[in-house]
C-alpha cells in the first residue's frame, strides 16, 4: 500500500461518520471520480452519486476509491503545513510567519467543518493571519484565525439582495464552527 | 522650498509597514487623495488602471486560478505598490519585477527564490467605488512616485480600521482584480 494510501485510509477515520453523501459535497470544479458499485460496475456518472450514497467501507477501498473530499482536506492541511514551516520575511518584503497556535487553530477549525459544504480554500496574509475562504457565482465569504482559540467570518451574497454579515470572536469548538453552515446557507452553494 | 504636509508624510513613511495604520490618523487624508503628494510623481492618481507585481506563490491559489484575498491585505498595513499603467509599460511593469526578484535572490542565497509570477491589474474607479458602511471612501490611492520608479502609486485602506471593513475591503478587490498569470514553473504543489 502506498504511502498516500495509508494517510488518505487515516484521514478517512479521523473525519466524522458521513451517513450520506448528498450533492452538494461536491462543488462545480470537483471531478468526479469512478466509483465500483456492488456489482462490479464502474461509473463516473454523477447522478449515480446522487442516487447510490453509502459510505465506503476499509473492505471497499482501494486506490480507486478515492474520497474527494478526503484528497481536498490533505490538501488543505498540506497548505497549513506550507504555512507552519515559514520564516518571517517570507514574501521577500517583511511579512511575519504565522504563529503555531494559529495554524493548530487553523487545522482544528478544518477538522470541525460540518458536512454539507465544501472545503474552503486556505490562504496567509503578510501580518501572519491564516484563514479560508469560499468563492464562487453566488457568495464569498472568508475565515480569519483571529488568535489561538477563535476566528471570525465574513459573508457577501454576489446575487439578490446582496446582503453582507460580520461573526467574530467565534470560539473554535464543533459546536460553534457547525454554525458556519448557517451562515453560508444565504449564499447558496459557495 | 515648503513641503507639502502629504509630501513629507510619505516620505518620512516610505518604508514604514505600517504606513497606513499612520495615515489613517491623519484628518486629511482623504483631501490628499485629491492631490498629489510627490514631487517626482507626473500627477495624481485619476481614472486608470494600476498593476500589481505578485512575487509569492503563496498568494495565488492553484485550483480556483485565482489570487487570494489575503493578497490585497497589504492595503491595511504599509500600502498596496502598484504600477500606473498610465506610465509604465506591461514589459516595464514586468522587468522591475523580475528584477526585485533577481535581487532578493541575490541578497538571500539559501532561502526559497521568488519569481514574478503574476499581474494583478485593478481599474482605479472600481478601487475608489468601494465605500465603508460608514459612507466613507474606503480606498484612497496616492500617486507615490520614486526616484527609480515614476509610476509607483499605493492603494490604502483609509475610510475605517474595523475588521469588518478590512474584510469588505479585501473582498471587493478580489471580486474586482483581473489576475494576469506569467510564470507557472514556481507554482505550489
Amino acid at each position: 500500500m502506498s504511502l498516500t494510501t495509508a494517510a488518505i485510509m487515516l484521514v478517512s477515520f479521523m473525519l466524522p461518520p458521513v451517513p450520506t453523501k448528498t450533492r452538494n459535497w461536491l462543488t462545480a470544479s470537483d471531478k468526479v471520480v469512478p466509483f465500483e458499485g456492488e456489482d462490479g460496475n464502474s461509473t463516473t456518472d454523477e447522478s449515480f452519486i446522487q442516487s447510490t450514497v453509502r459510505p465506503p467501507t476499509i473492505t471497499q477501498m482501494t486506490t480507486q476509491h478515492f474520497d474527494v473530499l478526503s484528497v481536498r482536506f490533505v490538501s488543505a492541511q498540506a497548505q497549513l503545513d506550507r504555512y507552519s514551516s515559514l520564516e518571517d520575511g517570507w514574501d521577500g518584503e517583511g511579512a511575519f510567519a504565522p504563529s503555531k497556535e494559529v495554524i493548530a487553530t487553523a487545522k482544528h477549525l478544518l477538522r470541525c467543518l460540518p458536512a454539507g459544504i465544501s472545503l474552503p480554500s486556505p490562504m496567509i496574509s503578510a501580518t501572519g493571519e491564516v484563514g479560508f475562504y469560499w468563492n464562487n457565482a453566488t457568495g464569498f465569504a472568508d475565515i480569519s484565525i483571529e488568535d489561538a482559540d477563535t476566528f471570525s467570518l465574513f459573508t457577501k451574497q454576489k446575487v439578490g439582495e446582496k446582503r453582507e454579515a460580520f461573526y467574530e470572536g467565534i470560539v473554535v469548538t464543533p459546536a460553534s464552527v457547525a454554525t458556519i453552515k448557517e451562515y453560508l446557507a444565504p449564499l447558496g452553494r459557495v | 522650498m515648503t513641503v507639502k504636509p502629504s509630501t513629507k508624510f510619505f516620505l518620512d513613511h516610505a518604508d514604514d509597514l505600517k504606513k497606513v495604520t499612520a495615515l489613517q490618523l491623519i484628518p486629511e487624508r482623504f483631501e490628499w487623495e485629491k492631490e498629489s503628494v510627490s514631487d517626482l510623481s507626473p500627477g495624481r492618481v485619476e481614472q486608470e488602471i494600476v498593476c500589481r507585481q505578485i512575487h509569492s506563490p503563496l498568494y495565488y491559489n492553484p485550483e480556483k486560478r485565482e489570487l487570494t484575498p489575503s493578497a490585497f491585505d497589504d492595503t491595511g498595513n504599509k500600502g498596496f505598490s502598484v504600477d500606473r499603467t498610465v506610465y509604465a509599460t506591461r514589459d516595464e511593469i514586468i522587468d522591475r519585477g523580475t528584477s526585485r526578484a533577481d535581487e532578493y535572490n541575490a541578497l538571500n542565497v539559501g532561502k526559497p527564490g521568488r519569481t514574478l509570477i503574476g499581474l494583478a491589474h485593478l481599474e482605479t474607479l472600481d478601487v475608489r467605488a468601494h465605500v465603508c458602511e460608514s459612507g466613507l471612501q474606503a480606498f484612497g490611492i496616492y500617486d507615490t512616485a520614486r526616484p527609480d520608479n515614476l509610476s509607483h502609486a499605493d492603494i490604502c485602506l483609509i475610510g475605517a480600521n474595523s475588521k469588518k471593513e478590512r474584510h469588505r475591503a479585501r473582498a471587493h478587490l478580489f471580486e474586482k482584480v483581473q489576475f494576469e498569470l506569467i510564470q507557472t514553473n514556481s507554482m505550489p504543489e
